[in-house]
């Protein structure tokens, strides 16, 4: 038993010294070909997953090397063309350059139907589409009237309109409507005979609840209105360069809670302005002049100028995103200064860890984790990967599939293009009515637009059913703990 | 050698070689293990590179492991009916037996036919040697039961079963060690137990062991020391030499078989060197093996298991729990250590180096049989575990005595000492360290890979490997499983084809066993020695239904 012993010892020994080196090797992508002049080669792979899956992989002359998800190994350096082919979608090709050692990572890659499965929701013809941001709300304009202003849930897939029957407002003229962040509650601008009126709707009843909120506004007319929650307490108006708290228990204004301010923003009960050069900061049950500093110095001066409006947004605990007038974007997180001038809008993923950002003829992707690609010098921090320039009047972005796509509106088309590859052929989806809306949401994988012609309000499938299944739930689940808080 | 074997009364040069050893395994598995932290966070690449190295050594290891746990078993199989008591008759008159077994073997059984090859094997060997055993009349056995809280009927199934070896009862003489401190109840049913089984026996003996002795700490061998003394007072008396008595000490929980000590015996006499060698049995944890969570039931059949691996290497076998020696050795080395948790591997090294190296531990294809822990609760046993796999895992109390030792020996050889010293070594570290770098470490370099890592081909194939490992595992596993249904006794009652597959699936809790009642208590009991925070003896609950 001894000497079998030693003898299995020494020749497990062996094995480990043969087969650790060889396993190390081959794991850094080392493998013997007879085609390469030295006999080793370091090789690279390319990794594919693809929704849905179970799709086709071709690389190069080789088809069918395997079914996503699947990772390619042991390919020589070099270019290849992948083709990613599944019946009834849109092949999905790519020029890559393996490099030995190296691992091409296509981990979401979105397969496209060939024809896009559309679908009627509201067999009218409607002039614009407006989400309400983070709510299960769009607001479909019909015309100017505001009694045609109807109210779409597209979880629930029901719409009516905006307005109870018979309302007095009915015919009113629709000026503008005030929305604020993940709240089902909107403010109605109408001009009547009568004169400009204001109407509080809470769209998440059977019925909307309408207030007539116009008396709170005779100070005259509010460039900007804010508010926090889905039955806000408060509302904070801008007008000119003070912001007003409205009291809607009350029904009270407080003029001037904050003076001379060049733009605010809300978070967790708290007003957040620019005045001068400072930001202050104070408490929504505040009184007037109690505002603290929350900073200032050579520092804001220089980043915020003198004389600039902006427009304060919290896209998450951390950042903070600021929008001038002229389109500027600033954060609070390096380099601080992003985009110098127009900028149309931007869209945070649910994390707000990226936005998805516009300008008239290009849109792009900032990833604020995304790591430096090389220590320089100076810090730096993140920029923005342009990813499609060549567009000539893009109004709106959305992040698809947990953010590895972006879908965009250039004029009256619709685009999707992969958020981390610049100038790679964008996926044209449909057409939608000039200078209509569209919206998407990753609850349902659908884009909710008005179609080009007769502006019929449709919905269009991006996403497999069933993947969406999930969010779903974890979203019902939240609600539901909601409601029994 | 003169060596004390004691961290007691050291020069100011022994104590810094103490506390370095003392250190030395707790401080190596804490680097491995918070070094490969470090490095999955800071470099991935290396610490990718070193999973693939740990892995696949852990998995050749696990397969050479498994061959030797099947050939154990095997041989245990093979020696499962050998009528020792026949083979120790046969030997009696040495020349005769040793020409009747050349003659070979007519059965049928092939188990029987390689039983018979090896047995003629080792009285070729014996009588080579030169060294005539004494015959198995003039052999007396000398059994001591250290008792401090065990219950009356543990102890007394432990008594009825040795009684039950009829052939050597009336040469063996019981000692039950108790403890002063030991509550009264203890006290008067060990007397009860004498009462009743003392005419079984050539002598049985309560021998109370006084607390505080100077030099003594609470631990086992102290009480177990103190009543060898006694014993051997009677031997002298008898005029009974230490030579022909084996000391066996025991467990109180442990059950031997009724051919137990017709094995000890067979073995004592067919050892040329009997005078420098112990005698282990395989111990399993049957007696209430049907009455105890799933988890204990694994995690203590995984020791029957390693034990059983351990004999197959007879060069490097240390003595463990329940075992025998020649009571001249145990009284030439100085008896048990007093100061000493891990008295049952502590006499091996003491006698080692007592012997200067020669001094080896014989396998016995026997078992016997012990209790597994049982707190009476799933928690309480889970804490009793821990509490009991800490004690053993305290054993690594030795390894700064071993090491000093064989720096002062001059005559063990070099070979030896690296040999042995590593075995020690390593074996502690893997005990800690190495459950916690598979099951945890092992997926980190993935997990906190970052982009430059993950982009890489390295990050790919070390995942397949690290799955490709475990899949392998699975299949080693599946052979242990496989493996314990064999070993397991019969329940007393029937199970369902239902409950032995649970009983078989319990197997995979295998790797929450390992971190938490392996790893985490040995990392504990090694930490504990580094930072020279010593133990105190703990004695583990056992319950009998």
């Amino acid at each position: 038993m001894v000497l079998f012993r030693k003898i299995l010892f020494y020749l497990f020994l062996v094995l480990y010294l043969v087969l650790c080196p060889i396993i190390i090797l081959y794991a850094f992508g080392y493998i013997f070909t007879p085609k390469v002049e030295e006999g080793f080669a370091k090789t690279g792979l390319i990794h594919i997953e693809t929704l849905p899956a179970n799709a086709f992989i071709s690389i190069g002359d080789k088809r069918n090397v395997g079914k996503t998800p699947a990772t390619v190994r042991n390919l020589l350096p070099g270019p290849y063309d992948v083709k990613v082919l599944l019946r009834g979608f849109r092949p999905w090709e790519r020029k890559v350059d393996v490099e030995p050692g190296k691992a091409v990572n296509f981990e979401k890659v979105l397969l496209i139907p060939q024809s896009l499965k559309t679908r009627i929701l509201i067999a009218e013809s409607f002039e614009a589409l407006w989400p309400v941001p983070g709510t299960r709300f769009l607001l479909l304009k019909k015309t100017e009237r505001a009694g045609d202003l109807r109210v779409f849930d597209w979880k629930n897939e029901v719409s009516r309109p905006v307005l109870p029957e018979a309302s007095s407002f009915e015919g009113s003229t629709l000026i503008k409507v005030f929305k604020a962040k993940e709240s089902p509650f909107v403010i109605l601008q109408m001009k009547t005979p009568g004169g400009m009126k204001f109407l509080g709707c809470q769209l998440d009843k059977e019925k909307t609840e309408v207030k007539d909120l116009s008396g709170l506004f005779a100070a005259g007319e509010p460039s900007e209105i804010l508010w926090e929650g889905g039955r806000p307490d408060y509302l904070f108006a801008l007008q000119g360069q003070n912001l007003s708290r409205i009291d809607l228990e009350k029904m009270i204004v407080l003029p001037d809670f904050l003076a001379k301010i060049r733009g605010f923003g809300l978070y967790k009960n708290k007003v957040y302005a620019l005045r001068g050069s400072s930001i202050v900061r104070l408490g929504f049950n505040a009184k007037k002049g109690e505002e603290v500093i929350v900073e200032k110095g050579i520092f804001l001066e220089n980043l915020f100028g003198d004389e600039e409006k902006y427009k304060i947004d919290f896209i998450s605990n951390d950042t903070i995103c600021f929008r001038g007038e002229r389109g500027e974007l600033f954060s609070n997180a390096l380099p601080y200064r992003f985009v110098d001038e127009g900028v149309r809008g931007y869209h945070p993923d649910p994390d707000g860890r990226k936005v998805a950002l516009w300008q008239e003829g290009r849109v792009g992707v900032l990833d604020f984790e995304k790591p430096e690609h090389k220590k320089e010098f100076f810090e730096r921090g993140p920029e923005i990967d342009w990813i499609f320039e060549k567009g000539k009047n893009i109004r709106q972005a959305y992040f698809v599939y947990d953010a590895a796509y972006v879908l965009f509106c250039d004029e009256d088309k619709i685009f999707l293009a992969h958020a981390g590859e610049r100038y790679v052929a964008l996926e044209k989806l449909v057409r939608v009515r000039t200078g209509s809306g569209f919206f998407y949401t990753e609850k349902t994988g659908k884009l909710y637009y008005l179609e080009s012609s007769r502006g019929e309000f449709m919905a269009a499938d991006i996403l497999p059913e069933g993947i969406t299944l999930s969010s779903m739930i974890d979203d019902l689940e939240k609600e539901t703990q909601g409601a029994r808080a | 050698m003169k060596f004390r074997y004691s961290r007691q009364g050291l020069n100011k040069k022994e104590i810094v070689l103490q506390r370095f050893f003392e250190t030395l395994p707790g401080l190596t598995s804490w680097t491995l293990i918070l070094g490969l932290v470090a490095l999955s966070i800071w470099m991935p690449l290396a610490a990718a590179i070193a999973v693939i190295v740990f892995m696949l050594a852990w998995v050749l290891r696990l397969f050479y492991l498994t061959i030797f746990l099947l050939l154990s078993y095997v041989r245990l199989s093979i020696e499962k009916d050998t009528d020792w008591l026949g083979r120790i008759r046969g030997m009696d008159r040495f020349e005769a037996y040793l020409a009747e077994t050349r003659e070979g073997c007519h059965a049928k059984d092939w188990y029987k036919r390689i039983s018979h090859w090896a047995h003629q094997k080792d009285l070729e060997k014996l009588k080579a040697s030169g060294d005539v055993p004494p015959r198995s009349s003039e052999i007396f056995h000398l059994v001591v039961i250290p008792v401090v809280k065990e219950s009356p009927s543990v102890v007394a199934a432990n008594v009825l079963s040795v009684a039950h070896n009829k052939a050597f009862a009336g040469q063996t003489m019981i000692v039950l060690a108790v403890e002063a401190r030991a509550e009264e109840s203890v006290r008067e049913g060990m007397k009860r137990i004498a009462d009743e089984y003392r005419g079984r026996f050539m002598e049985f003996l309560v021998v109370e062991h006084p607390d505080g002795l100077p030099g003594e700490a609470r631990v086992k061998g102290a009480n177990t020391s103190y009543a060898a003394r006694a014993a051997a007072k009677y031997f002298e008396e008898r005029k009974i030499p230490f030579g022909n008595v084996i000391v066996s000490c025991f467990d109180a929980d442990t059950v031997v078989g009724p051919d137990y000590f017709a094995c000890l015996t067979y073995c004592f006499m067919n050892c040329p060197d009997r005078h420098r060698a112990s005698f282990q049995p395989i111990p399993v944890f049957h007696n209430n093996i049907w009455e105890v969570p799933g988890f204990a039931r694994v995690i203590e059949t995984g020791s029957s298991f390693f034990q059983l691996i351990e004999t197959t290497d007879p060069e490097r076998l240390v003595t463990f729990s329940s075992h025998s020696m020649s009571f001249k050795a145990l009284v030439d080395v100085g008896y048990w250590s007093v100061d000493m948790i891990s008295e049952d591997s502590g006499i091996f090294w003491k006698s080692y180096l007592y012997f200067e190296g020669q001094y080896q531990v014989v396998p016995m294809p026997i078992t016997l049989s012990m209790d597994i822990v049982d707190a009476g609760s799933w928690w309480g046993t889970v804490g009793s575990l821990y509490k009991q796999k800490r004690r053993w895992a305290w054993g690594v109390e030795n390894f700064p005595l071993v090491m000093r030792g064989f720096l002062a020996s001059k005559k063990i050889s070099l070979s030896d000492k690296l040999q042995h010293g590593f075995k020690l070594f390593e074996g502690q570290v893997t005990w800690a360290a190495l459950p916690f770098l598979l099951t945890f470490v092992g997926w980190l370099p993935a997990i906190s890979a970052g982009n430059e890592f993950s982009n890489t081909v390295l990050y790919y194939n070390a995942s397949r490997f690290t799955q490709a490992i475990f899949g392998l595992s699975t299949i080693a596993l599946l052979g242990t499983i496989i493996m314990s249904l064999w070993l397991l006794p019969k329940k007393k009652k029937r199970f369902s084809l239902f409950w032995t597959l649970i009983h078989g699936l319990e197997w995979f809790l295998v790797p929450f066993i390992l971190v938490f009642l392996s790893a985490m208590p040995a990392l504990d009991a090694q930490t504990r020695l580094m930072f020279n925070k010593r133990m105190e003896f703990w004695v583990s609950d056992k319950r009998r239904i």
